[in-house]
């Protein structure tokens, strides 16, 4: 077994955007974005569209997206783990690009 | 309270709001990306030789000729037009250069690139060739070489009245008709750009090149191309 310290921790992680702007159409519930670099088209719920809202080409950490869209927040361990979720699903998707401090 | 505050302070009601549901990112990929991830499937099951027959009816005997398909194309420089009429990026349809942002282009030297133009300039992402199973001798180009100013071309075709554009295919051949190497840079743009026939293919005994499926992959309701059986 790897030893815990070989795991990378998502906290060190800081987050950006690399790439033209998105297009986005809001309406009641879900956020629609396309993104004009690969012709993708993302349905988002409201947690990832709100910290994607905040996410431009200056890489900054989960916290500092937080404070970027509400002022400081103190947020729960299980709040701050549905952020890194929403952070790592945006990734996945592309919109999104991380480095590790 | 300020302006700012009160924002601030609504901000953070949504957020606490979206926090109770679980973040979820549904992706839809466009029909257009999807052919061209079936184009690359393609080019990665050619096996070679495949025999294109220069149908160009401006190739003189002894030239290099090419096969090709009538096409309008852009130039990804945001200069002057080269002489043989492409037109520079900030001047392509937005459809084009979307379009253009999912293409594969390939320099002189056999690289392969996935284009990046939206800021005017050519860029982007590195392909490793090896995995498009091609080699210098038989090379599938999608798009022409540098211009006599050294500008790459796009070279995307106008198929029908309703299909839309899609990628063309261009493959440069010697004046026997064997593929010439990707290197070749003496395709002036003009030659590319009349008007005439169509890539023919013939099989290898049992052996396919590349199919009618994969060029339909490649040219979206492409309506004129002959695949020659032997």
């Amino acid at each position: 077994m790897s030893p815990a310290s070989d795991v990378p921790d998502i906290t060190l992680r800081r987050w950006y955007r690399n790439g033209p702007d998105l297009i986005w159409e809001r309406g009641l519930g879900d956020s629609i974005v396309f993104d004009p670099r690969c012709g993708e088209t993302h349905f988002l719920s409201d947690l990832p569209a709100l910290i994607l809202s905040v996410i431009d080409s200056t890489p900054a950490s989960a916290e500092q997206l937080i404070d970027r869209f509400a002022g400081p927040v103190a947020l729960d361990s299980d709040a701050q783990s549905q952020v890194l979720a929403a952070l790592v699903f945006l990734e996945g998707a592309e919109l999104v690009e991380s480095q590790t401090v | 309270m300020a302006a700012n505050e009160k924002q601030i302070s609504q901000n953070r009601r949504r957020l606490f709001k979206a926090l109770s549901a679980a973040p979820v990112v549904a992706t839809l990929t466009p029909g257009s990306a999807l052919a061209n991830q079936s184009a690359f499937q393609c080019l990665s099951k050619i096996i070679p030789p495949v025999n294109f027959h220069p149908t160009d009816p401006g190739c003189n005997t002894g030239e290099t000729c090419y096969v090709y398909q009538p096409v309008e194309y852009w130039d990804t420089s945001s200069g002057t037009p080269p002489a043989g009429g492409g037109k520079p990026f900030n001047q392509w349809p937005p459809a084009v250069q979307a379009l253009a942002n999912q293409a594969i282009y390939q320099t002189s030297t056999g690289d392969f690139f996935i284009l990046d133009v939206t800021d005017g300039s050519l860029g982007g992402t590195s392909i490793d060739a090896t995995l498009l199973d091609v080699d210098a001798s038989n090379v599938m180009r999608l798009v022409g070489p540098p211009d006599q100013n050294g500008n790459m071309e796009v070279f995307l075709e106008n198929i029908g009245t309703t299909s839309g554009r899609g990628l063309v295919l261009v493959q440069p051949l010697d004046a026997n008709g064997a593929p010439t190497s990707a290197s070749s840079t003496s395709m002036p743009p003009t030659q590319i750009s009349i008007d005439g026939a169509v890539p023919e293919v013939q099989p290898v005994g049992d052996l396919q090149g590349i199919t009618a499926s994969c060029l339909t992959s490649i040219m979206p309701g492409a309506s004129g191309f002959s695949v020659a059986r032997g």
